[in-house]
């Protein structure tokens, strides 16, 4: 019997293709037409038609099956197991988990137009608040401040060394110097 | 699919009686699934939870472009493909006997004008249909249970599954073929 219905002859390869739409009622009536005029000349093919619709038809009728009479029961029970565990498990990870999605929820087409003004309304917002600001000021050139506040205390210092009765030549070399980095004429007027 | 979405907003807001709702109204079309999916009428009882577990730990990361009812089916799909890894070696070949004969004790036979002779025909149909099944490849399986048992669309089945359109007629075209070739003892000439 298979193999008479595995036997092909012109036309039982197209044939056999619209077979399931055929079984779905999804043909067109071209389509259908086309079929039906195959199968009343083929014989093999037919019989794997009507074969396939008694199949199809036994697998519509099979009964459904239901769960057990404890199965809200035992679920409502885990999920209280699972409830239980939820604050520590849920918190970090699950809201970790949840970003991508809320963002492509974002990003779904129904919504770029929402998405788009709420941007333009902020950046319009934005640069409204923005203060008015005027050209930059160049920043004078300052005169070396921290060089004076370390002159002043040397040259006081070296004054003091020059005025040792002692007379040391290696402070008045030192005052010497500090008279070439601009207090030149305050150490001179100390050394006199 | 409009009281779905509004069932599934009140459950992500953590409304418990909500995802009760979508319980009662899914149970019996997944656990139909998953019983024909897997041997023991148990382990189909627990993945039908399991399946509801997940469904309530992740219904925050449940967006509306999908059916509610796709989404459930694709959890309780990717359930029973984890299951069949686990038990490689005994899913699909055996049958959970004990289960189904009191299965068999308990089927009514829909069109049947009392006819001792064609009840006895249509139960040992039955249940040639539903072994010819189980050792069915779990990849022509589940198509053909999704769509001649559940009626869900092709475009629906390809998302569950996760292949083109293309594949689930070739793979539903093929099922039927197998299921046929298997039956043919008992079909008309």
């Amino acid at each position: 019997m298979s193999t008479r219905l595995n036997e092909n002859g012109p036309g039982c390869g197209p044939a056999r293709e619209l077979l399931n739409g055929f079984l779905d009622n999804r043909l067109s009536a071209r389509q259908t037409w086309v079929l039906e005029k195959h199968l009343a000349d083929c014989p093999a093919c037919a019989q794997l038609a009507r074969q396939m619709e008694q199949t199809v038809s036994l697998l519509r009728q099979l009964d459904r099956r239901d769960t057990s009479d404890f199965f809200m029961a035992n679920l409502h029970a885990r999920l209280d197991a699972e409830e239980a565990a939820s604050p520590a498990r849920r918190s970090p990870i699950a809201a970790i988990r949840e970003w991508p999605t809320l963002f492509l929820e974002t990003l779904d087409a129904r919504r770029w137009p929402a998405v788009g003004l709420g941007l333009a309304l902020t950046a319009l917002v934005a640069l409204l608040l923005m203060p008015q600001q005027g050209p930059v000021p160049v920043p004078e050139t300052q005169p070396a401040a921290p060089q004076a506040s370390i002159n002043q205390p040397l040259r006081r210092n070296v004054a003091l060394s020059a005025a040792n009765p002692l007379d040391d030549p290696a402070a008045a070399n030192l005052l010497a110097n500090v008279g070439e980095s601009g207090g030149a004429t305050d150490a001179e007027q100390t050394q006199d | 699919m409009h009281a779905d979405l509004t069932l599934v907003r009140r459950a992500q807001a953590n409304d418990r009686a909500a995802f009760n709702e979508i319980v009662l109204r899914y149970k019996s079309k997944v656990y139909n699934f998953i019983a024909r999916m897997v041997p023991s009428a148990q382990d189909a009882e627990d993945l039908t939870q399991e399946t509801f577990v997940r469904a309530y730990l992740s219904i925050r990361s449940f967006q509306s472009r999908a059916s509610l009812n796709t989404w459930l089916f694709r959890i309780a799909t990717n359930l029973c493909i984890d299951y069949s890894r686990k038990n490689k070696k005994t899913a699909g070949l055996t049958t959970s006997l004990s289960a189904d004969s009191d299965e068999d004790d308990e089927r009514e036979i829909p069109d049947a004008v009392y006819d001792p002779q064609r009840i006895l025909l249509n139960k040992e149909l039955g249940a040639q249909l539903e072994q010819a099944l189980l050792e069915l490849p779990e990849k022509l399986r589940t198509v053909v249970l999704l769509y001649d048992i559940e009626g869900l669309p092709y475009d629906e089945i390809a998302s569950i599954v996760g292949v083109p359109l293309g594949t689930v007629k070739s793979r539903l075209f093929n099922a039927r073929t197998a299921l046929r070739q298997r039956l043919s003892p008992y079909l008309v000439a």
